[in-house]
């Protein structure tokens, strides 16, 4: 049985999040995803890129896209700080770096605590939100990462 | 003269808020444009409890009064960036101080502010100012937000908040008090003015309506 999702005496799915914060919030992405959170190191930009696109890094031989999680999410820019970090994560299609303001804990949480995200109007391209959950009077807002692009744009991405 | 200087001011500051009070009734002349209009809808209907009778109109005026204004009720007054509101007691669900601050959600409409938990529920804080205030003065808004969201006055049980800068007093209401909005009324979330108040009367069923409107 994976330790990521295990089940409660309940019957109730346990998954674990790994917690990282943006503008203030905390979001949760599943520690199956994670390969590996990295101190921000030179990004090198890349022409004609998706402005959501830092740029790219040589982690250890191989080359991983950086996506700005800020302009993606449509959250104001902020400067980058020693708590920044690159967080590696393995998608369905591609492997790329998500920049964080940092990267809080690891978090159990079971199915059942997991609400769907309150609609507040939010874009088509917001459809990234898998649902959130409270926990210790705070909002995690839960991210499937296979949507944090669309189709077109993971393309784009490969193709860089 | 002094004195007759200023009186003379607070008459033109009543006048002109009675007026954009009308204005907000009718929606026909309106001083400015409004910013955020709920969807239209063929005729004005008049909100409801569940199983509860349909209201009357008055055959006189055309007025749409709701069921909770049929007799005597109490309102909650509460300012947003100097319009003050009220909000039926029957259709208030709580009121809290914003104290632990909001969830902003990403990708969210401007309207909304974030998420708060009310009892067990993510109540969705709405902007108030900007759903309420004409487009030209909802725009300076950007600043304040927190001033504008210190208190939340909770309706349609918890599911959404109005983010509002100061609560007022419980007021008791005649339904001959309020100058209610007719069928004809194109701001379908209010429900009258109550001019001696200088304050307008929220239609909770039909704010919420339109909220979800917004989101749809």
């Amino acid at each position: 049985m994976s330790k990521a999702a295990t089940k409660a005496n309940s019957g109730d799915d346990i998954v674990q999040w790994v917690t990282f914060k943006l503008a203030d919030e905390t979001y949760g992405i599943n520690v199956m995803q994670v390969q590996e959170v990295l101190r921000i190191s030179e990004i090198a930009p890349v022409p004609g890129a998706p402005h959501y696109v830092l740029g790219i890094i040589n982690l250890r031989g191989n080359v991983v896209t950086v996506i700005d999680t800020r302009i993606r999410l449509g959250l104001p820019t902020a400067e980058v700080t020693d708590s920044t970090r690159i967080v590696i994560i393995e998608t369905a299609r591609h492997v790329v770096g998500i920049l964080v303001d940092c990267v809080a804990e690891v978090v159990d949480v079971a199915t059942s605590e997991v609400e769907s995200a309150p609609n507040v109007g939010s874009d088509e391209s917001a459809n990234y939100i898998q649902g959130v959950a409270s926990r210790d009077n705070e909002l995690l807002i839960l991210v499937d990462l296979n949507k944090l692009l669309t189709d077109e744009e993971w393309d784009e991405l490969a193709s860089l | 003269m002094k004195q007759d200087t200023r009186h003379d001011t607070l008459l033109e500051q009543q006048l002109a808020l009675g007026a954009y009070l009308d204005a907000l009734l009718t929606g026909s002349e309106a001083p400015v444009e409004q910013g955020v209009e709920p969807p239209e809808k063929p005729q004005a209907r008049v909100s409801a409890a569940p199983g509860s009778e349909p209201a009357q109109a008055s055959d006189t005026t055309g007025s749409v009064i709701p069921v909770w204004a049929e007799t005597r009720f109490q309102a909650l007054l509460f300012e947003v960036a100097g319009l003050t509101l009220a909000v039926p007691l029957a259709k208030l669900k709580g009121v809290v101080p914003n104290t632990q601050g909001l969830s902003e959600m990403p990708g969210h409409s401007p309207l909304f502010l974030g998420v708060t938990p009310y009892q067990g529920v993510q109540s969705k804080v709405v902007d108030t100012a900007r759903f309420v205030l004409p487009k030209d003065r909802a725009a300076p808004l950007e600043t304040g937000i927190a001033e504008r969201s210190a208190h939340l006055v909770v309706i349609d049980e918890g599911r959404w908040a109005l983010a509002c800068s100061k609560i007022g007093d419980v007021i008791e209401l005649e339904p001959a008090q309020v100058k209610w909005r007719t069928a004809a009324g194109k701001r379908l979330w209010l429900a009258g003015t109550v001019i001696e108040l200088m304050c307008a009367l929220l239609d909770i069923d039909e704010l919420t309506q339109a909220l979800s409107h917004e989101m749809a």
